[in-house]
């Protein structure tokens, strides 16, 4: 997608693209050229440097410390990070708590915890999905009971990306009683990590990360003043940051600049009848990939211009989550076809170079195996794609998703 | 057109189930791939006990079948559970080379200790620069007097790390990527010039990066007509690719199987997910596609029987067909498994990393729809 920008618009893409030139770590951008797993202080670091420029949270009110940044704006600020190579911010605090906070919290909440998170001080988590709630979100069990100035919170979450960093989690919680099933008795609470009576056990996946936790509450003690808005409102407020949370999960401007990579690879990967590029088979599908990815640019910029004149993103967030979650996937795949037999070795890309000197896997295909595997999450997690599909059954299209066949 | 199974081969395929059941499950396979040698020697022991590696060769070779099908019928119970040793790489792939390139003589030296066990072998055909194509060799044996020196790489070797033997092709004429001039080479593993360099691939099967600088052997261990095997490595792996599309079907089914129970036990909303018509239909076309699959390779293995073991482009189409399969079938799994499908924990995600590797083996979909597009061409031409 190109644009014809304003002499402002230019202006504002020069000033990104020096401060990205002159800030940006470049051991950081190593690591994210190469695909290589960044540390926590890797992305303190640079999140501290983006709060330091006043860019650490450009979707937040300006009150709170947010950009008002026009449509364009982002959109030029997401590119110049995918074609740098910034790191994407860690979505927990920034992203997914912070606007419930700044939308349904009292004042004091507002001040104790939205500094801390914009200048990252403060790692979170999200806990919301549980071993029998994935889906389901609304039948979820841990229990928050009130006792004296307290919530003894008792239960078991799961899937939990970087619990094991995180300093604070925020959590779905039943209050209400034990027998109200529906989503009325779910609370939005935010628990210390340290608190007593919290047990993190690791989840390997498949690409060999520790990425998720499982996270176990035992009898944990959380002040109520830590419960965001009216108790039993947590499943709407959640709502509203799960709609958020899905906008951005469409990482168009990194697809964008992998695709560019994956055509630079093409060119140069040989096949015996000239490159890769040359194989009217790979072309068509790269070609396929690329149309349906400008496509997405594009709804995703109608979405942006809707959010700028104030409206919340809705539904649309929902196909943006789908055919972004769609695309990279297929980015993934190309890139698997591409590296032939070298998406084979399981080499640590630390080590690549140990094989007497000489690099076993090509640079461009040392992490391809790891990054197809790690992202087949991204169809499953923040509401997976069929989730997606009945949001859009039942909010756009109007479809009354329990309604029963007649019985034969 | 036969594919009925005989008592034999019925047989075979109820002990090696039998073995995998009661002596091979995931936690067993999962201690043999955190311990160095990543595979079982004893498991080893009894796969060559229970018949499964005579199995693979004809009578007048020492084995008791050595049919398309009799390998069909081990390798789908070997997709099945998973198993790591490596009796494609050696049993099959090295197995075959030695058949379809060696004199009678050298034969009967090599394939008993194959077929009994007591050697593992590995294959080196494959190159840096050769993607998939067996004919570009690069790594050339010039002549000694006594015998020759080899120089050059070999890459993706399987088993390459663990083998007791290693084959090697090797150019003794001709350029780069001629089909003439190829020759095969019998290596024992500790000669002086060679260095293996073993790793793990993506699915915990063992491979190795081979460099050879100038290592000297004797004329005896140049196996096969000099400068004339490319058309025996050919044979073999297509071989050894029909195996591994055999070997495939084996996990897609159990994939499916194990897919659909989960959809059956797991509630959400209150009612079992299989409740959902949506869903419903994706395991349908799981199914769908394993069926066609399952088809294409079974095709490829009669045509195979009924052309002395040479069924290029059938093999070619099964190993596309079961490839689109395979990517189409690993991913929904994972998707209906939801989270846990991605742990490491879940043997769902073994599969997939199995089949991930399968679809790349002896050539990805694009170069076999490549390979059966010109061998139709090559067929109209003569027709």
């Amino acid at each position: 997608m190109k644009i014809n920008l304003t002499v402002e618009e230019k202006a504002f893409e020069a000033n990104v693209k020096d401060f990205l030139a002159s800030e940006l770590p470049s051991n950081i951008k190593q690591k994210v050229l190469q695909g290589r797993a960044l540390k926590k202080e890797d992305h303190v670091r640079w999140q501290k440097i983006l709060y330091e420029q006043g860019w650490a949270a450009i979707d937040w009110p300006y009150e709170y410390g947010g950009c008002q940044w026009s449509a364009i704006q982002k959109h030029i600020w997401a590119a110049q990070c995918a074609i740098s190579a910034a790191p994407e911010v860690i979505p927990f605090g920034l992203d997914m708590v912070a606007p419930v906070i700044y939308t349904y919290g009292n004042d004091a909440q507002k001040e104790r915890f939205l500094p801390d998170i914009l200048a990252s001080n403060v790692w979170w988590c999200q806990g919301y999905s549980e071993p029998e709630a994935g889906s389901d979100l609304a039948s979820l069990k841990t229990t928050a009971v009130i006792d004296g100035d307290y919530y003894i919170v008792t239960g078991v979450k799961t899937w939990i990306t970087y619990a094991q960093h995180a300093d604070w989690i925020f959590c779905l919680v039943r209050t209400g009683s034990p027998q109200t099933v529906n989503n009325d008795a779910l609370s939005f609470l935010l628990i210390p990590m340290d608190s007593p009576g919290i047990t993190v056990t690791p989840i390997i996946s498949m690409d060999g990360a520790h990425e998720m936790n499982e996270v176990v509450f035992e009898n944990v003690g959380v002040p109520i003043e830590n419960r965001i808005g009216e108790e039993g409102k947590g499943w709407t407020y959640s709502k509203t940051l799960l709609n958020h949370e899905r906008a951005k999960l469409a990482h168009v401007a990194v697809s964008k600049n992998r695709l560019q990579e994956l055509k630079k690879a093409a060119h140069d990967t040989l096949t015996g009848h000239g490159s890769l590029m040359d194989d009217p088979r790979f072309s068509a599908k790269l070609a396929r990939t690329e149309i349906e990815l400008t496509a997405l640019e594009f709804t995703e910029f109608r979405t942006l211009i809707a959010e700028s004149n104030d409206t919340d993103p809705g539904p649309e967030s929902s196909i943006l989550k789908i055919v972004g979650t769609g695309v990279s996937q297929s980015i993934d795949e190309l890139f698997v076809e591409l590296a032939g037999l070298y998406v084979l070795p399981f080499i640590d890309p630390e080590s690549a170079e140990k094989f007497a000197g000489t690099q076993i896997i090509p640079k461009q295909t040392i992490n391809t195996a790891r990054l197809y595997f790690n992202n087949r999450k991204a169809s499953l997690f923040g509401g997976s794609s069929e989730i997606q599909k009945n949001i859009i059954c039942k909010d756009v299209l109007g479809f009354d998703l329990n309604e029963k066949r007649g019985e034969k | 057109m036969n594919f009925t199974p005989s008592q034999m081969q019925l047989e075979l395929k109820e002990s090696i189930t039998r073995f995998i059941d009661s002596e091979y499950d995931q936690v067993e396979r999962r201690n043999m791939l955190a311990s160095a040698e990543g595979f079982s020697n004893v498991h080893w022991q009894r796969m060559a006990e229970l018949g499964c590696f005579k199995a693979l060769f004809k009578a007048t070779d020492g084995g008791n079948g050595g049919t398309a099908l009799d390998t069909m019928m081990l390798m789908e119970e070997i997709g099945k559970g998973l198993v790591i040793e490596p009796i494609l790489a050696s049993q099959i792939l090295s197995g075959r080379l030695i058949v379809e390139t060696c004199s009678e003589s050298a034969k009967a030296k090599l394939l008993p200790q194959i077929i009994s066990g007591a050697l593992t072998y590995a294959s080196g055909l494959y190159e840096p620069l050769g993607r998939y194509d067996l004919s570009y060799v690069s790594t050339r044996a010039y002549p000694r007097r006594t015998g020759f020196s080899l120089t050059g790489r070999k890459n993706f070797v399987l088993n390459g790390g663990d083998a007791d033997k290693i084959l090697i092709s090797a150019r003794t004429g001709g350029a780069e990527n001629s089909k003439g001039g190829i020759s095969l080479f019998l290596l024992d593993s500790d000669l002086e010039g060679l260095s293996i360099h073993r790793y793990k691939n993506i699915d915990s099967h063992a491979a190795a990066e081979v460099i050879l600088d100038g290592v000297f052997v004797e004329r005896s261990a140049n196996i096969g007509e000099l400068g004339q095997v490319l058309p025996g490595i050919e044979a073999a792996v297509d071989a050894a690719t029909l195996a591994l599309c055999a070997e495939a079907i084996g996990a897609m089914g159990e994939l499916n199987r194990k897919t659909l129970e989960h959809c059956k036990t797991r509630k959400q909303f209150g009612v079992s997910l299989s409740s959902f018509q949506s869903l419903q239909h994706r395991m349908a076309d799981m199914l769908i596609e394993y069926e066609q699959a399952k088809s294409s390779m079974m095709y490829a293995v009669v045509m195979s029987d009924e052309n002395h073991g040479i069924a290029p482009k059938e093999i070619s189409a099964a190993k596309y067909r079961v490839g689109i399969a395979a990517r189409k079938i690993a991913q929904e799994a994972i998707q209906l498994h939801g989270a846990s499908g991605v742990t490491d924990e879940l043997d769902i995600s073994h599969y997939f990393k199995r089949l991930t590797t399968i679809e790349v083996q002896f050539g990805n979909n694009d170069f076999h729809l490549n390979r059966f597009i010109e061998l139709s061409r090559e067929e109209e031409d003569i027709n």
